[in-house]
């Protein structure tokens, strides 16, 4: 069965939130972790001591009062960037995971609802664009079209779509045949009324599981992408910064350290994040952690 | 069963035409001439137009062609989707067009690099993933389960390209060491000096593949222990431990086995990463100069190598399953 | 010629510095010989190379021509070396990447002179010549420079005057050539003399640069044999030569083997007439990724490695007894505007973009310090470059007065402009500059549109000039013809590709750029490349470089001799050798 329903009042519903909390000590600390993050990316401008582009100080220093985090390997201010980047990496990762994630639902539920030839066809779809090297997708896709940010969301996003197809349209297949199912149609529901009532919520769920686990793969991809030389030009983020300061590294730890950890920190929380909720949603697997 | 893989067969050689179709296009919907990096400063028309006909790129992409007056069709048995299927089916890989060498020979002297970082790596992501993920649930709870589980989902948040270097890099500023670098040692000449050039690759491959791994071995396996069967076998009087492995491990490596069968296809992306930091002259590096170069054909013939790969890697996988749970069935 | 260059950038994607260490020993600059195709010899500049101005904190590092780590030579070993970019051919004439560096090694030239240093000269397949007027030649072919042992079943025999004829025939019938452009336009006839022992070449007119040209790597001399059809195919993997080395192996994607050519003619006068080269083989291997460069140098299985900054040389060298040798090298990035766009018609517009670039950023945070100010004709050589003083004033750092001309041009305080530039290339320089670079248009009133683009549609677009303008990495000039050509109006080929220069909106400037080309006279020569210089300053260059760094090499303590201070001539010296 899926989530269950609640209709109590705020204080309870606190409540409620604080008990699950405490229950799932790591899932909250992602969830903290990533509320951080958003939080610094989205005040950056009110937070950041410098513009993320502007040649504040001198290379390669080290931490400071002026530079808490020091400069990088031409002069910006490394904290700065560091918020900043935020920015780039975590709207890039969201907006690909929500498109993607979006469409691959729309279409999983279509695909494992029809069944039939229009199943067949889209599971054929599915299977080829899986067998590709989600990398070297990347990579064609940014080479073909130029790196830009619209590129990169594109790309990425493609890349969201099969997986999530795959997952929901298991889903689907699995609710279908389950007895409530039946037993609706028995009673005379009409094919769409089961769709919204009892399919969606928990494929809905389930995608929202899929697509906090996947935000943390996106982000590595990203930071590949920019080591690899295509990513998004110009713009501070986190994989441009760690992969530019490869140069300076051993000799100038700080400009590849706070990029780096913030790629990692960030994606464990989504992580933990994603594990944390995926075992609150489905009690059989609660007694599996 | 056979039917069960003729029909799987026959849908991976659909997949990968879809595929090839698909990369034959993409790589030339993109602006940029190819030829033009051959031109060089005294670039005229006439010595373009001789490239594009050196490099086949005067042909017409398909060998049949919808047009917009009459006959609405064309034929044509020279075009270059023609002439890389030839290419690909007949094992003449044409020449490259970056660096001008005939790409057939150089596939094959790659090859072994890029194998070997794979095997390689699935065989520390087993090792190291499927006993860590077994014991973090057998010890559910303990501190065996927490640290397996820390370090696996720190695994899999580290960027690989990141691990590489500092695996790279550190070794070689605190002790002088590193290993041979650019040049290939053979396996069979100098198994020891070999594998000292491969491994740190596939150790670093292998730290996010085996996290994930050990995750999942560990929710599966729990998963199955619950299962009736498994009370059964307790209750029979079967200890822990001979429970676990006769029947928990292999009903649990299902899932497990699906994901490295997909695993694969994620490690062929890694291993452009870890073969340019490393300078190991396998496949992956190949592919990224070629993709950068827009040398056509190389990218697309390695495109579908990898397709390849994977599908047949999961129709392997599929197959394993019989073997692995008896229950199930082919339709 | 320069547009091969960018055939190495897409083939591999290597950084500036990488590059140059394809030619091991003689330094970084040495690499230059293959990109331009242009070598040696400012042979105009009466006084030896701009003496340096910082000097690198260790004891070894000098710039001061000459050797470093001298000793006794002593004969023997294998040297090996790492170059990013892979060889593809062997034949000298239509090779890039990283063959061009061997290509020296591998043949020979009649003579060649350094642009660096004007007291260096290497007489090789010729032992001199004389010109009875400004636009002839008379080589004196040197007798027993015999070709080496090889597979390609040419003879080991000694080349003569019809060798040269049939190399430069090859290079004139093959517009496609590295070195089209000089002996293209250049050579208007050569004969060799019956006995095959004089070789003469005439011009169309009097050639200023003839001396740079002539020795370039990309205009080497092959044994006929070697250019039949027959042969000339298997050119992509073999060699055959008269020069110091042979071409032993070479495994696509790993490297190439070179080993001591027994017949190589050169006797180390200095050293009681030992023959050279001293050390028996010559390893080169590919490997892409600085790091792994670097650490395949630390523990030892590199006999040199170019750091790419003056930190990183100053970290490994920390206990180490590493020789440091510092090089200058020239190369450089550029901005280059479209003379026939909006806003960049306006001279004052394109003033104001030269007048936006604070060339002291660069050189300090780029650099550390370790880089110069380009002019035009960047940075050079003896009397032909202006001094820094001078160059202030002709190209000052002045972003007040790039807001007044931009206001005075369009009325606004601001204007807004597209640039391209390659995105993902791996080029440091590209990474470091371009922040830099947008911070102080930024600062001086333009609106920076960027356009960054995937490197091959970059050169693509570049080499039709579909551009406003462009931020381009630019070969390494190490005289100044190329740099003024850019500023032509039928760009730096004459062939209407690459660049639209200045001299289309001013035709003296054409004319300039022609006229300099024929100057016999040494001091009239300097005079002119200045004045003309001065002139496109006035009016406002279309190609503008910022700066050019020194490199700094560092050698295992068992390299003994290295050539330094003479730039791409090194490739010839051959005196160096290996002890331990």
């Amino acid at each position: 069965m899926g989530v269950a329903q609640r209709s109590e009042g705020f204080g309870s519903r606190l409540g409620k939130l604080a008990t699950l909390a405490r229950q799932n000590p790591l899932g909250t600390v992602g969830l903290i972790i990533i509320l951080t993050f958003v939080f610094l990316a989205i005040f950056a401008s009110w937070i950041a001591p410098y513009s993320p582009t502007a040649l504040s100080g001198n290379p390669d220093q080290g931490l400071s009062s002026a530079h808490i985090f020091g400069t990088e390997r031409v002069g910006r201010d490394i904290f700065s960037r560091f918020l900043y980047g935020g920015r780039v990496s975590l709207s890039v990762a969201v907006i690909s995971v929500l498109l993607g994630g979006s469409v691959g639902m729309i279409i999983g539920i279509m695909s494992g609802y029809s069944g039939g030839i229009i199943d067949s066809t889209i599971q054929r779809s599915v299977d080829t664009a899986i067998a590709f090297p989600p990398l070297l997708l990347l990579l064609i896709i940014t080479t073909v079209l130029g790196p830009s940010y619209r590129t990169i969301v594109f790309a990425l996003t493609l890349a969201v779509i099969p997986g999530v197809i795959r997952i929901v349209r298991g889903a689907v297949l699995s609710e279908k045949n389950n007895q409530y199912v039946e037993a609706a149609r028995a009673s005379g529901a009409a094919g769409p009324r089961i769709v919204l009532r009892h399919l969606l919520p928990n494929v809905v769920a389930l995608g929202i599981i899929v697509m906090t686990t996947l935000l943390g793969g996106i982000i590595l991809a990203e930071a590949a992408l920019a080591f690899l030389g295509l990513g998004i030009p110009n713009a501070a983020s986190w994989g441009r910064d760690v992969s530019d300061a490869r140069s300076s590294f051993p000799y100038h730890i700080p400009s590849a350290l706070f990029p780096g950890a913030a790629i990692t920190l960030t994606v464990l929380g989504f992580n933990v994040l994603g594990d944390s909720i995926r075992d609150i949603a489905d009690p059989r697997l609660r007694g599996s952690r | 069963m056979q039917t069960f893989i003729l029909r799987r067969l026959i849908i991976g050689i659909v997949i990968l035409f879809v595929l090839s179709v698909t990369v034959f296009l993409l790589m030339r919907i993109v602006p940029g001439d190819p030829a033009i990096r051959r031109c060089g400063l005294d670039c005229t028309k006439p010595k373009i137009a001789q490239i594009h006909k050196d490099l086949g790129l005067d042909k017409p992409y398909f060998p049949v062609e919808l047009r917009r007056g009459p006959p609405f069709v064309s034929f044509s048995s020279d075009s270059q989707y023609g002439t890389y299927m030839s290419s690909i089916l007949t094992g003449d890989l044409g020449t490259s067009t970056f660096n001008q060498k005939p790409v057939g020979p150089q596939v094959i002297d790659r090859m072994p690099v890029t194998i070997e970082i794979m095997v390689l790596t699935l065989i520390f992501t087993i090792i190291v993933g499927i006993p860590f993920g077994a014991l973090s649930a057998v010890f559910r709870n303990s501190p065996i389960d927490y640290v397996v589980r820390s370090t696996s989902v720190l695994g899999l948040a580290v960027p690989s390209f990141w691990v590489a270097t500092l695996v790279l890099v550190i070794p070689s500023d605190l002790w002088g060491y590193a290993p041979i670098i650019g040049r290939k040692v053979s396996l069979i000449n100098d198994p020891i000096g070999n594998f000292k050039q491969v491994a740190p690759a596939a150790a670093v491959l292998a730290l996010g593949s085996a996290a994930g791994v050990m995750r999942l071995t560990r929710s599966s396996l729990l998963e199955v222990m619950r299962q009736d069967y498994m009370r059964t076998a307790r209750a029979k009087g079967l200890t822990q431990s001979a429970v676990v492995i006769r029947h928990g491990l292999k009903n649990s490596m299902i899932p497990v086995v699906t994901v490295l069968g997909l695993q694969v296809s994620g490690l062929l992306g890694g291993a452009i990463i870890v073969e340019q930091i490393f300078t190991l002259p396998g496949l992956g590096l190949f592919t990224l100069q070629a993709l950068l170069a827009k040398d056509y054909d190389v990218v697309q013939t390695m495109t579908l190598y990898a397709g390849a790969t994977v599908v047949l890697l999961n129709l392997l996988v599929d197959v394993s399953y019989a073997w692995l749970d008896p229950r199930i069935r082919y339709s | 010629m320069a547009g091969n260059y960018w055939d190495k950038l897409t083939t591999q994607r290597v950084t500036r510095r990488r590059v140059l260490q394809t030619t091991g020993v003689a330094g970084a600059a040495a690499g230059a010989v293959w990109l331009v195709g242009c070598s040696s010899s400012s042979s105009t500049s009466k006084t030896p190379a701009a003496g340096t101005t910082k000097v690198a904190p260790t004891a070894q590092a000098t710039t001061a021509s000459g050797v470093a780590n001298p000793g006794t030579p002593k004969a023997g070993g294998t040297y090996t070396v790492a170059s990013t970019a892979d060889f593809d051919t062997f034949d000298p004439y239509i090779g890039i990447a990283a063959s061009v560096g061997y290509f020296p090694r591998l043949y020979n030239v009649l003579v060649n002179f350094s642009a660096l240093d004007a007291n260096f000269r290497f007489d090789d397949l010729s032992t001199g010549y004389e010109q009875p007027d400004a636009t002839t030649y008379n080589f004196k072919i040197r007798p027993g420079v015999k070709v080496g042992p090889n597979q390609l079943g040419v003879p080991e025999r000694a080349l003569d005057a019809n060798d040269v004829v049939t190399s430069y025939e090859r290079i004139k019938s093959l517009p496609q050539s590295n070195a089209f452009a000089f002996i293209g336009k250049w050579l208007a006839s050569q004969t060799a003399s019956a006995d095959g022992q004089t070789y003469t070449l005439k011009t169309p007119k009097p050639y200023s640069f003839f001396r740079n040209r002539i020795g370039s790597g990309i205009n080497t001399i092959v044994p006929k044999e070697a250019l039949t059809d027959a042969v000339i195919g298997k050119l992509k993997q073999q060699a055959a030569g008269a020069g110091a080395f042979t071409l032993k192996s070479y495994t696509e994607g790993q490297g190439a083997t070179l080993i001591k050519n027994p017949n190589y003619y050169r006797k180390d006068d200095a050293n009681g007439g030992a023959s050279v080269p001293y050390i028996n083989q010559f390893d080169v291997k590919i490997i892409t990724d600085q790091s792994a460069m670097r650490v395949a140098f630390q523990s030892g299985q590199l006999d040199s490695y170019t750091a790419t900054n003056l930190d990183e040389s100053n970290q490994l060298q920390q206990g180490q007894k590493y020789t440091v040798i510092k090089d200058p090298v020239n190369t450089f990035i550029a901005f280059t505007m479209n003379p026939t766009k909006d806003p960049w018609k306006d001279d004052r517009i394109r003033l104001a973009a030269l007048y936006a670039i604070d060339r002291q950023a660069y050189i300090d945070r780029v650099y550390k310090g370790e880089a110069k100010a380009d002019g035009l004709v960047h940075w050079p050589q003896g009397d032909l470059a202006f001094t820094d003083a001078e160059l202030a004033t002709l190209q000052p750092y002045d972003p007040a007065k790039s807001k007044a001309l931009i206001k005075a041009a369009t009325g606004q305080d601001r204007v807004t402009v597209k640039v391209m530039w390659p995105a993902d290339s791996d080029i440091e320089q590209h990474k470091l500059h371009l922040p830099i670079w947008l911070e102080q248009m930024k600062a001086a009133g333009f609106d920076v549109t960027p356009d960054a683009q995937p490197f091959a549609t970059w050169l693509g677009n570049y080499t039709n000039i579909k551009y406003d303008a462009s931020l381009a990495l630019n070969q390494i000039y190490e005289y100044p013809e190329f740099n003024l050509d850019f500023q032509h109006s039928e760009g730096p080929a004459r062939n209407n590709i690459y660049a639209i220069g200045v001299g289309k909106l001013y035709p003296e400037i054409d004319k300039g750029i022609d006229d300099v080309k024929s100057i016999s006279d040494h001091t009239a020569f300097v005079k002119a490349i200045k004045d003309l210089q001065r002139l496109i300053y006035s009016k406002g260059p279309t190609f503008v470089p910022i700066v050019s760094p020194y490199s700094f090499t560092l050698y295992q303590s068992r390299v003994h001799s290295i050539p330094q201070g003479i730039g791409a001539s090194g490739l010839f010296v051959n005196t160096w050798y290996l002890d331990g």
